[in-house]
């Protein structure tokens, strides 16, 4: 009885709001992963057309007015973030010829719903891409986990950012 | 199972779980009549719950004014013009070229526009160094100046667009070290900035239903409600298997007292 009373003080006296932030894969070493050679750095800025375009997308008002990019060739590596549920979720997305050839969560902060990082999840994502250019419908669907649909969520509108984004850099570039 | 030991158990679990028990009753009720009772309409500003999800309201705030501007930083939170722009580490210094602000703080950089508009954070994760330790204007015969961040793995100069950063091996021949210097403190200022923050506040019906699952309280209270559940189950069963041996009991006795009367 004395352990089952330690145990439950124990759980109390534990911090109430226990901030976790996993990376995953920094950043610069999913670039660095991406690419054979160097990519090049650039930005994309998002005019209030294209604001308004993500918005209409994705329901989110991405924030900022610029969001940089690495490039080598066709091959586009996009870093982005957004909210699961109250914490931002630090993504990164290797496109190739718009459609995604990898997707990985970088930083995860939420304190559940980390299941989105294992490959079952993410596998997903690979070949995804717009079923057209004009409807901006995405060629199959992303199935959730119980338990991290916020997340889920989060990620799917994110990978319709970066083939958004993708698409009008192609666009622009040719 | 001695019935003793069946009973201290149900006991204890008991009392234990009596408070989540009662919690996980009235705001499962509560939720039930999240309509009837406007529960998504009425909104918590209490600062412990704020705090609980982030929106900590606070008296301890740095102010600085720097180029005519005016940059605020409350519990992690940073505001430049009345605008909030990121959850970041203390401000270092503040820069201003043609065309945007640049706000350095200890482990990131946020490019403002004009009309105080954020245009891009720079994450501690993309850029070479750990923390800033100073920003220092370099001797310039041109009209622009440029600046060397200065930090403990080395110098480093951002290009025109502050978008890659190459490190800076040459002598500093320095004009002027930039850096933000606090200026008197402005309750109302600050206490303006926190109430456009956090808007109306966290709605009734998510508090609810967090305290309800444990969320509200991370992972500890999760574990506590779960924990909660199963005592459930082993409250169900001790109190049924306690109740069987009891009964057992009083059968023998009867059937001894029914030979005895024989």
């Amino acid at each position: 009885m004395k352990t089952l009373r330690h145990f439950i003080v124990l759980i109390f006296l534990a911090s109430p709001s226990i901030a976790l932030e996993e990376v995953y894969l920094e950043p610069n070493q999913f670039i660095k992963n991406s690419f054979e050679t160097e990519p090049e750095i650039k930005t994309v800025w998002l005019k209030k057309e294209i604001k308004a375009d993500i918005k209409e997308l994705t329901g989110l008002d991405y924030p900022g007015l610029r969001i940089r990019y690495w490039e080598v060739g066709n091959k586009r590596a996009w870093i982005l973030e957004a909210i699961g549920k109250v914490k931002l979720i630090t993504t990164g997305f290797l496109i190739n010829d718009q459609s995604i050839e990898d997707m990985r969560v970088l930083i995860y902060r939420e304190t559940h719903g980390y299941e989105v990082q294992y490959p079952f999840f993410r596998n997903q994502f690979k070949g995804l891409r717009f079923e057209s250019q004009k409807s901006y419908k995405l060629n199959k669907k992303i199935d959730g986990i119980s338990g991290a649909t916020l997340s889920v969520n989060a990620l799917t509108k994110l990978s319709k950012i970066a083939l958004y984004l993708d698409t009008l850099v192609a666009q622009s570039e040719n | 199972m001695r019935r003793k030991l069946l009973l201290r158990i149900h006991r204890w679990l008991g009392l234990s779980a009596t408070a989540f028990l009662i919690l996980l009753s009235i705001t499962g009720i509560l939720l039930n009549y999240t309509e009837f009772l406007k529960l998504d309409s009425t909104y918590v500003r209490n600062g412990f719950i704020l705090k609980l999800y982030g929106m900590s309201p606070s008296n301890e705030a740095t102010l600085y004014e720097s180029k005519a501007s005016k940059i605020a930083y409350i519990e992690e939170s940073l505001f430049f013009n009345g605008k909030f722009i990121a959850k970041t580490s203390q401000p270092v210094a503040h820069l201003k070229s043609e065309n945007f602000h640049i706000l350095l703080t200890e482990n990131e950089i946020h490019l403002i526009s004009l009309e105080n508009e954020l245009i891009e954070s720079i994450k501690q994760k993309s850029l070479p160094y750990d923390q800033l330790t100073a920003v220092l204007t370099t001797l310039s015969e041109t009209a622009s100046p440029s600046y060397i961040l200065i930090s403990e793995n080395g110098n480093f100069k951002a290009d025109p667009y502050w978008i890659t950063f190459d490190s800076y091996e040459e002598s500093i021949q320095t004009e002027a070290a930039e850096r933000l210097y606090p200026t008197k403190s402005d309750p109302a200022y600050v206490q303006s900035l926190m109430q456009s923050f956090q808007g109306n506040g966290i709605p009734l019906y998510r508090v609810l239903l967090d305290l309800h699952s444990g969320k509200l309280f991370s992972v500890a209270g999760q574990t506590i409600m779960n924990l909660t559940a199963l005592s459930i189950l082993v409250l169900i069963t001790s109190g049924l298997m306690s109740w069987k041996k009891r009964k057992r009991r009083i059968c023998e006795n009867f059937d001894r007292c029914k030979e005895n009367a024989s």
